[in-house]
Formats: C-alpha cells, sequence, structure tokens
C-alpha cells in the first residue's frame, strides 16, 4: 500500500507532467519542497480536495493550464532588497560599468520590478541612466504588467525608505515615486530605458552582450541541475568581465562554471566573468 | 532530527538548551527564532558562544550533516528539500514572520516523519500550530514547554490546542528528554 507522503509525491510529480504535455514548462528541475507549499496553496484556494485535482482542469478547461503555471511561481520582492547589495553594486560595478559608452544590464527574475525601479534609481544617481538599455524579464505575464506599471503597495513605503537610506541613497525615496489612492507609483522617467518582457530561463535562449546581469532569489527555486544550464545561459550572455549579481544566500558553489567566475564580493553575491581565454 | 520554534522569551531557553548537548551527539537541530529584521548580529552569532556543536545559518542547498546545529537567517524561510538538503524560500511572512516555524516544522515533517522531535517554546504568536499538525499527521513526536512556564505563552498554548497527541513539558523536562535521544 502506498503511503500518505509518497502518494503526495506522485501527486505533485503527474500534476507537473501534465502540465508539461500540456504547456510545455518544464517544472521538473524546481526545488520540491517550495513547489509542494506552493501547489497545496494554490489546491486549497480553488477548494479542491488533493493536488490530484488539478489534472482534469489542466487537460480539458481552456485557460486553466496557463493560470496555473502563473500561479506556481514566488513572486515576493521589494524595492532594494538586501541593502548591502547595492552599496556593493555601486562600489564595485558602476566604475567598470561607466568605462562603457553603452551599458546593457538584464534583470532576470524581475518579478513585479521593485529592483529593476531600485537599480534605476541608483543608475540615476551615478549618471549612468540615460546611457543603460535595461532588460527586465519574467515568465509570468502578471507580474511583468505590473512591473510595467511600476506600482507597489503604499503600506510598503516606509520600509522601501528605510532600505534605500541603507543602500546608501543620496535623496529621499519619496524624490521617486508618486501616490494614487492605495498605490504608489515609480516615476515614468526610471522606466524609460527599460523593456519588459516574458522570457523563461528554462526554455527560452540566451540575451547578447550584457554588461551586468542581476538574477536575484530565482536559483533558490531550481535543483542544482537547472541552477548549472542557467548560469551557462548567463555565462552566453555576458560580455567578457561582465557582472553577475545573485540572491544573497545564493551561489555558484553546485555549478561545473564556477571557475568561469571570479568573486568580486562575496557577502553581496557579486560576481565577475574571468576573461575568455584565447588558446594559442 | 530535532526541530525547535521559537518566539518571544525563547531565545535564553534555546541557548540553556543547545549549551546541555554533547558534541559527540548525532543529531542535528534545526531552529527558527523569531527576532526582528532590523537586527544586526547574526542569528547564528547568537547560538555560537552557547554550544559546544558547530552553528550554522543554511545557505541555498546547504548539506544537512548530523551533529550540527542550524538556525534560519532572516529574510528567508528555511525548507527540508530532502535528508540531506536545505532550501530556502522568499514566499510571505507567515504570522508575519519570515523564517516562519510553520514553513520549517511542515517541509521536515514531510522527510523526517517518524524520526522527528518538533519542539515548541515561549512565544507571542501562533506560527507553528499549523506546523505541529503535520509533524504529528506523518508520525514525528511534538513537545510543548508548559504555558504555565513559558514568559509567551501564546505559541505553546496555540500548539497544544492545534493537535491531539503532545507532551507538555517543563524546560527541564524537554532537557532531560532531549539527553536521552541525543
Ligand atoms: C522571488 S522573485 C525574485 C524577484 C527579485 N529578483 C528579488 O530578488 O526581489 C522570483 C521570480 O522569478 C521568476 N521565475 C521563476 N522561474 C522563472 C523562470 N524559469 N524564468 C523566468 N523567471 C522565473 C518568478 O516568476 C518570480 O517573479
Amino acid at each position: 500500500m502506498i503511503e500518505d507522503y509518497q502518494l503526495e509525491e506522485l501527486e505533485v510529480s503527474l500534476v507537473l507532467q501534465t502540465l508539461q504535455k500540456c504547456t510545455g514548462v518544464d517544472f521538473s528541475d524546481y526545488a520540491k519542497s517550495s513547489m509542494l507549499r506552493r501547489l497545496t496553496d494554490v489546491k486549497d484556494s480553488h477548494g479542491f480536495a488533493n493536488i490530484a485535482d488539478f489534472i482534469v482542469p489542466i487537460l480539458h478547461q481552456p485557460g486553466f493550464a496557463h493560470q496555473l503555471h502563473q500561479a506556481l511561481s514566488i513572486t515576493a520582492t521589494e524595492a532594494f532588497r538586501f541593502p548591502y547589495a547595492f552599496i556593493q553594486i555601486k562600489e564595485a560595478v558602476i566604475p567598470a560599468l561607466k568605462t562603457y559608452p553603452f551599458v546593457k544590464i538584464w534583470h532576470a527574475g524581475c518579478s513585479t520590478g521593485e529592483e529593476v525601479y531600485s537599480l534605476a534609481i541608483l543608475l540615476k544617481e551615478e549618471g549612468l541612466l540615460e546611457r543603460v538599455q535595461i532588460y527586465a524579464t519574467d515568465y509570468n505575464e502578471t507580474v511583468l504588467e505590473k512591473a510595467k506599471q511600476g506600482c507597489f503597495d503604499s503600506r510598503d513605503i516606509e520600509k522601501y525608505e528605510n532600505n534605500y537610506q541603507q543602500s546608501g541613497g543620496r535623496l529621499k525615496f519619496s524624490d521617486y515615486y508618486h501616490i494614487e489612492g492605495e498605490a504608489a507609483f515609480f516615476d515614468k522617467e526610471l522606466s524609460e530605458n527599460v523593456l519588459f518582457s516574458c522570457h523563461n530561463l528554462v526554455t527560452d535562449g540566451c540575451f547578447g552582450e550584457m554588461h551586468f546581469i542581476l538574477c536575484r532569489n530565482v536559483f533558490i527555486y531550481f535543483n542544482r541541475n537547472l541552477q548549472d544550464r542557467v548560469l551557462g545561459l548567463f555565462y552566453e550572455s555576458l560580455v567578457s568581465r561582465g557582472f553577475l549579481c545573485l540572491g544573497d544566500k545564493e551561489s555558484l558553489a553546485f555549478s561545473e562554471l564556477k571557475e568561469a567566475f571570479e568573486e568580486v564580493n562575496i557577502k553581496a553575491r557579486l560576481f565577475r566573468k574571468q576573461p575568455v581565454e584565447v588558446s594559442s | 532530527m530535532i526541530i525547535i520554534g521559537a518566539s518571544a522569551g525563547g531565545a535564553k531557553l534555546l541557548k540553556a538548551m543547545l549549551a546541555e548537548i554533547p558534541v559527540n551527539t548525532r543529531q542535528s537541530f534545526c531552529v527558527v527564532l523569531h527576532r526582528s529584521e532590523s537586527c544586526e548580529q547574526s542569528y547564528a552569532e547568537l547560538l555560537k558562544d552557547a554550544c559546544l556543536l558547530p552553528v550554522y545559518e543554511p545557505e541555498d542547498k546547504q548539506a544537512v550533516v548530523e551533529g550540527c546545529v542550524y538556525i534560519a537567517g532572516s529574510r528567508y524561510h528555511l525548507l527540508f528539500e530532502n535528508k540531506n538538503e536545505f532550501a530556502l524560500s522568499v514566499e510571505q511572512p507567515i504570522c508575519y514572520s519570515r523564517p516562519s516555524i510553520d514553513v520549517l516544522f511542515s517541509s521536515a515533517a514531510r522527510v523526517y516523519r517518524q524520526e522527528l522531535i518538533a519542539i515548541v517554546l515561549s512565544g507571542n504568536n501562533a506560527d507553528g500550530s499549523n506546523g505541529c499538525k503535520e509533524v504529528i499527521r506523518h508520525g514525528g513526536q511534538v513537545w510543548v514547554q508548559s504555558p504555565l512556564e513559558a514568559e509567551f505563552p501564546v505559541m505553546p498554548s496555540s500548539a497544544i490546542d492545534a493537535i491531539d497527541e503532545c507532551m507538555v513539558l517543563t524546560v527541564e523536562q524537554i532537557i532531560k528528554r532531549l539527553k536521552k535521544t541525543v
């Protein structure tokens, strides 16, 4: 007789397989522990008794598979999250970026955009904003739409103001947004050079010639195998000596490519692509 | 595996308990302690001097090794991916807490099943009680600090109310029992 917990694992794998067959999205290399939490939450919000109850609507209810796919991403984010990283970006990355006539930056897994606007604020204060093209991508269209609008919950203002100050901001956070009712909106000027677009790190290809890639708090949801693959994608997308920033508990330790990056600041999770060796 | 959840009034109990664990233990300990996010000192620093075992704040995919104390760092939920590996998540706080006791306990319940002891100490909210339900559902044990003794009884009381079978103990009794299992 199959035990309860094994049953649950079987259900999860059947649901993810069905989802993959129907939509092409592949969650098989995602961390199992948080996937199970997410599926359980969505199951409860639908009033389903079992995780396996997803299977019939995925197969037969138009739009359901897509909706589920979107609902499975964990999108919690904040402005100037882990302020220390922004201090280090200012010290170690910005001076190098200033040496280029034109700079390309990629936020992979940007969620609702707070991280994108935060970096844009820093770039503006450093006089670099006009010279950059920023690509902000996520596979979740709902959060991308919100990111484009640049809106955030006005209840978060105090926390963001705090983070901004700790990140070494030169002015006041309130210089960069305005309030309409319950929502606050980042100034439009900050996103003039930002291109928000849908991109799935599991299936989509590389973005050329980036000087700086930020992919923070996305790897924690990937298993080692997928981390390794996506790191390869970043390696391909970076210019020689380009920078990479991960989330503050993430690492390159599980990748065969870790030798291809040097540590710039380990606490801030800042890395730099080693110069490509030209074999003679 | 021994998992411990504590909040207000729990830090000193935690230190007292861990101080009694001998270095050669084959058990591991995994702790969620609620603290303010702005607190500068790392969680591991807080416990390091209090016990003989090595103390770590797990990072993404850190290995689970016997004879160690793991304490969830700030701003991330801590989970067990399996018996060998931790996982982290930034999903929304539970009971205003990230790390949350519920998240740790639920994932540990599934991974360790009958080989799990969950301990709930003093605290001022109900985080942990849903996790305790999961621990029981998967065949683990729950030990709860007596609300009569706890400086803040809400957390232990909520845990006791949430489940049918648990042991209600004083910290002294918890330490005695722990010493037998390690
Ligand atoms: C926790 S948020 C991180 C947001 C932000 N970078 C930060 O650190 O605050 C993770 C984001 O990664 C996105 N994501 C997960 N898997 C992805 C994939 N395969 N391709 C693109 N984005 C992905 C999710 O949709 C989610 O918005």
